[in-house]
């Protein structure tokens, strides 16, 4: 191995490191016994994922950002895919201008939405509301649903509903059973996205959520403001888990099906 | 005698398809113009109103009062800072990963992919749990003795850049390591071939293949950072206020709408002109892997 | 035998993408039972065709006809057509069995009687026991097969097949046009070819239709389209000939640098003519023979190219013009091979003496 390959791999090894090492710290110390924050810790135990799981308003907060982000997923995941296949088989010019549309949330700066959406929710009566909540939340995660389809479709040999159709069945037939099964991994990634991008929203959450309608994020962010509470390092470690698991099995189903053995 | 153009049913049949694709894709265009356009309609109005009349003082207090300036340039200080150090600190990731065998390159991606699959918050936390005055760093040094009062590593412009470094680098690996990874091996090797040194086949062959990616990156990563909330909020520890923390200010502690969209208003427009600046290399498409 | 096949029969198509032109109006009529090939260069229009009778692509204008039926605005799903693509296009998510089942589910059919059809379908494609196989575990022959069985279980109105021979290597492709041959005899179909291999099409086809740039330049019996092109372009498309400029001396004959050269036929009408000289067709001869139905023509060896079953040799004319003949590559010829540098003496029958006019497209 050359000298410059080496100082590669050191300085790589170095970032992976920083990446990596605050993650793993939130992880160990979320075993701690302590208040305080010494690494490692000398005792471990479960207290704060006790204090976690037998809060109620944590409990409540973790809930509604379940169901807000299940509702979000309900509700991107068809009409996301519906203008991802309009946007795929449409020669309509006016179709492809408006797809830059759809991508328009992930461009504006999100302190923007949340203000925006904020002033708008307090003239209508949705501030802190489930409604309010979901429908913000779609609008923010529909560009990765679109984009996630969009890819899928455009790798999709667009032949195959043609021969669908040309078998006898309907055009939504054609899609539900030819191309839906086929670009399943793409809808799948963009629903993850979606899911995860609405669990963990915590800026428009600051702005418009609220009462009972209190998310997680919110909570923890509350929290945090005022001092370091251990407990959040638990929460953390679960919301990390399940963000990640929710990754790998959707990854090792993606590879599955690339394989042919659906 | 049949009309054997048949021009008018097929035009009449074909506007029933293309209204068909606009059936399907509007529900997910009204989500956006309705609560997107909305938002955005009436920061804009509200910027130009003061009481019930229109009003240009808000951008006015914009240019006259210093703390506005500062926040600004100091937004575009530290999302400049932030943008190059997650050049350097991600090319060699994405480099690594694009020359390394694929067991590696696995691992180093997925490695990026951790940090990149947590939450912001989770991680920002994570940050204050290290750079605390209390956090890990100081309680471990000060129990080993290495110091004897606690070092001020949070709160200050430095974690602020640390947390936002933290957030930004996977944004700057992934297009660089789709850039990198996709330039050819026999190409270096054709290099090295024609007597090119590792450092001069480098500078003449991966880093001009590479500005694509990393151009991609960086405008990400600096749009990013310009409207970034989180972060700066918690580790600034109200000292390093960025536009963001202005604007929330504004709406929540002194409900000051008008000032709070003037505001949103003109960071959105910087936002609006680095994306029309970069379109005709980088389309937007192309900035939010689309394409 | 009665079968669901019917005459198809497209007029006045017209297809326009932004300003490209893909087809400028075209008619064909097409029997009941026939097989027809559109044979064109890419580009030439012969896949918007085939899309527009399919129902994949509405024409600008014009219609088309199954039968008494104008389907000109049909969408695919009535039109009872089996379509066999290039990339046969099977379902990788269903197994060989539910590929050919799936027109009939699509039709309600109870599923004992789909069974018995599919089964009848992959013997007549002679893959009987491969129904529970994945689509992945198949070789393009056995895909290419699956499609065909798929394309045929429903009894449709009419087959579509574009290029399905092209992802095939040379043996196999040739067994498969053999078998689509007998499968044609077989079942009677209606059948709408689009291939760009003049050889294929020359082989399978009862007729066939020549596309150059949105038009149908010619369409007629294989043998006809080869003995009498219609112009220029048919002639170097099918015939792989050589074209040469000649002027025209008289009602049947030409003039190719000083020799006269006679045909069978009356010239066609136009200003530029050209023959169309085919590497088969030239036989190396004596310097003194003198037949009456031969034409003759001198030239200086350029090249003999070995090219497997034949050797090819490049002769110049005295004009300028390459042209090449063709010889049987077998240890008989070796003697008397001609060397480059040498004058050699080509005879031509005037019955394979071709004179074309230019074309108006190109």
């Amino acid at each position: 191995m050359t000298l410059s390959r080496l100082a590669l791999w050191i300085v790589t090894a170095l970032i992976l490191f920083f990446m990596v090492m605050p993650i793993v710290i939130v992880f160990v110390m979320s075993f701690s016994d302590s208040r305080f924050l010494s690494f490692p810790p000398k005792v471990l135990s479960l207290r704060w994922y006790e204090a976690y799981f037998g809060n109620r308003d944590w409990m409540d907060a973790t809930w509604n950002s379940f169901l807000l982000a299940t509702l979000t997923t309900l509700i991107t995941v068809p009409i996301g895919t519906a203008a991802a296949y309009a946007a795929n088989v449409s020669q309509s010019k006016l179709v492809r201008r408006m797809q830059i549309v759809l991508l328009t949330p992930v461009m504006v700066p999100v302190i923007i939405l949340a203000a925006g959406l904020y002033m708008v929710y307090a003239q209508v009566g949705l501030v802190a509301t489930k409604t309010g909540l979901v429908f913000a939340f779609a609008m923010m995660n529909l560009p990765y649903v679109f984009i996630a389809v969009l890819a899928g479709l455009r790798s999709f040999d667009m032949n195959q509903e043609d021969v669908a159709r040309s078998l006898g069945v309907s055009r939504l037939t054609a899609f539900m059973k030819v191309t839906l099964p086929q670009i399943r991994p793409s809808v799948i990634t963009g629903g993850l996205f979606a899911f995860i991008g609405a669990l963990d929203e915590t800026v428009v959450s600051i702005f418009i959520a609220g009462g009972e309608n209190q998310t997680l994020p919110r909570r923890m962010f509350m929290s945090l403001r005022n001092e370091i509470d251990p407990t959040i390092a638990a929460i953390s470690s679960v919301l990390i888990s399940i963000s990640f698991a929710l990754v790998i099995i959707s990854s090792l189903r993606g590879r599955k099906a690339r394989t042919g053995h659906a | 005698m049949t009309d054997l153009s048949n021009a008018a049913g097929i035009a009449r049949a074909e506007r029933a398809e293309q209204r068909g694709y606009l059936l399907l894709f509007l529900p997910a265009l009204l989500l956006v113009l309705v609560f997107l356009g909305a938002p955005l309609g009436l920061l804009f109005v509200q910027s130009l109103r003061e009481g019930d009349s229109f009003s240009l003082i808000h951008y006015a207090r914009i240019l006259d009062e210093p703390i506005y300036w500062r926040t600004y340039s100091e937004t575009l200080k530290i999302s400049l800072i932030v943008t190059v150090l997650s050049i350097l600190l991600g090319f060699p990731l994405a480099y690594a990963a694009a020359v390394a065998s694929r067991g590696w390159s696995t691992l180093i991606l997925a490695l990026v992919m951790l940090p990149f699959w947590t939450s912001v918050l989770v991680r920002t936390y994570a940050w204050l749990v290290v750079l605390q005055r209390r956090g890990i760093i100081n309680t471990t040094l000060l129990n080993l003795g290495v110091i004897d009062a606690p070092l001020s590593l949070s709160h200050n412009f430095t974690a602020v850049l640390i947390g936002m470094l933290h957030v930004m680098i996977p944004f700057m690996v992934f297009p660089l390591y789709a850039a990198l990874s996709k330039i050819p091996q026999e190409l270096t090797q054709a290099g090295h071939s024609l007597g090119g040194g590792a450092f001069y086949v480098f500078r003449r062959v991966v880093l001009p293949l590479s500005a694509p990616g990393m151009m991609a990156g960086s405008v990400l990563v600096f749009i990013l950072c310009l409207g970034f909330y989180l972060t700066p909020e918690l580790l600034g520890g109200g000292k390093t206020i960025m536009v963001s923390s202005l604007v929330q200010r504004n709406v929540e502690l002194y409900l000051q709408f008008g000032a709070a969209s003037a505001v949103a208003m003109v960071l959105l427009a910087l936002v609006c002109t680095i994306f029309w600046a970069v379109d005709r290399v980088l389309p937007v498409e192309k900035i939010v892997g689309m394409r | 035998m009665t079968t669901n096949f019917v005459p198809v029969r497209v007029a006045d198509l017209t297809k326009t993408y932004g300003t490209f032109h893909a087809l400028k109006g075209v008619s064909l009529d097409i029997r009941a039972g026939e097989f027809v090939s559109i044979l064109g260069p890419s580009g030439s229009g012969k896949t918007t065709m085939l899309q527009i009778i399919g129902g994949f692509a509405r024409p600008s204008s014009g219609r088309v006809w199954f039968g008494d039926a104008d389907v000109t605005l049909l969408p695919p799903q009535k039109r009872d057509i089996g379509v066999v693509f290039q990339n046969y296009a099977l379902f990788p998510h269903l197994s060989v069995a539910e590929n050919i089942a799936f027109p009939l589910r699509a039709r309600k059919m109870l599923n004992a009687e789909i069974m018995a059809r599919v089964d009848k379908a992959l013997a007549t494609v002679e893959l009987s026991g491969y129904g529970a196989r994945p689509i992945a575990k198949l070789s393009g022959g056995q895909r290419q097969r699956v499609a065909l069985a798929r394309a045929i279980v429903f009894e449709p109105r009419l087959i579509l097949m574009d290029e399905p021979l092209s992802a095939l290597d040379k043996n196999l492709r040739e067994t498969m046009q053999m078998e689509l041959r007998s499968l044609h005899a077989k079942l009677g179909a209606t059948i709408v070819y689009v291939t760009h291999d003049q050889r294929e099409a020359l082989t399978m086809s009862d007729r066939v239709a020549v596309m150059n740039a949105g038009r149908i330049v010619q369409i007629d019996s294989p043998r006809a389209l080869y003995a009498s092109p219609a112009d220029d372009f048919v002639a170097g498309f099918v015939g792989e000939s050589t074209l040469v400029p000649v002027a025209r001396a008289g009602v049947d004959t030409v003039r190719l640098g000083d020799a006269v050269l006679r045909s069978a036929r009356a010239l066609p009408s136009g200003d530029q003519l050209l023959i169309a000289l085919q590497a088969e067709a030239l036989l190396p001869c004596e310097p003194d023979e003198a037949a009456a139905d031969s034409n003759y023509l001198s030239g200086t060896v350029r090249d003999v190219v070995f090219q497997g079953e034949s050797l090819k040799a490049e002769v110049a004319l005295p004009g300028g013009a390459e042209i090449g003949f063709r010889i049987p590559s077998h240890h008989y010829n070796t003697a008397t091979l001609p060397r480059p540098g040498e004058t050699v003496r080509l005879k031509l029958h005037v019955q394979d003496t071709e004179i074309v006019p230019r074309s108006a497209a190109t």
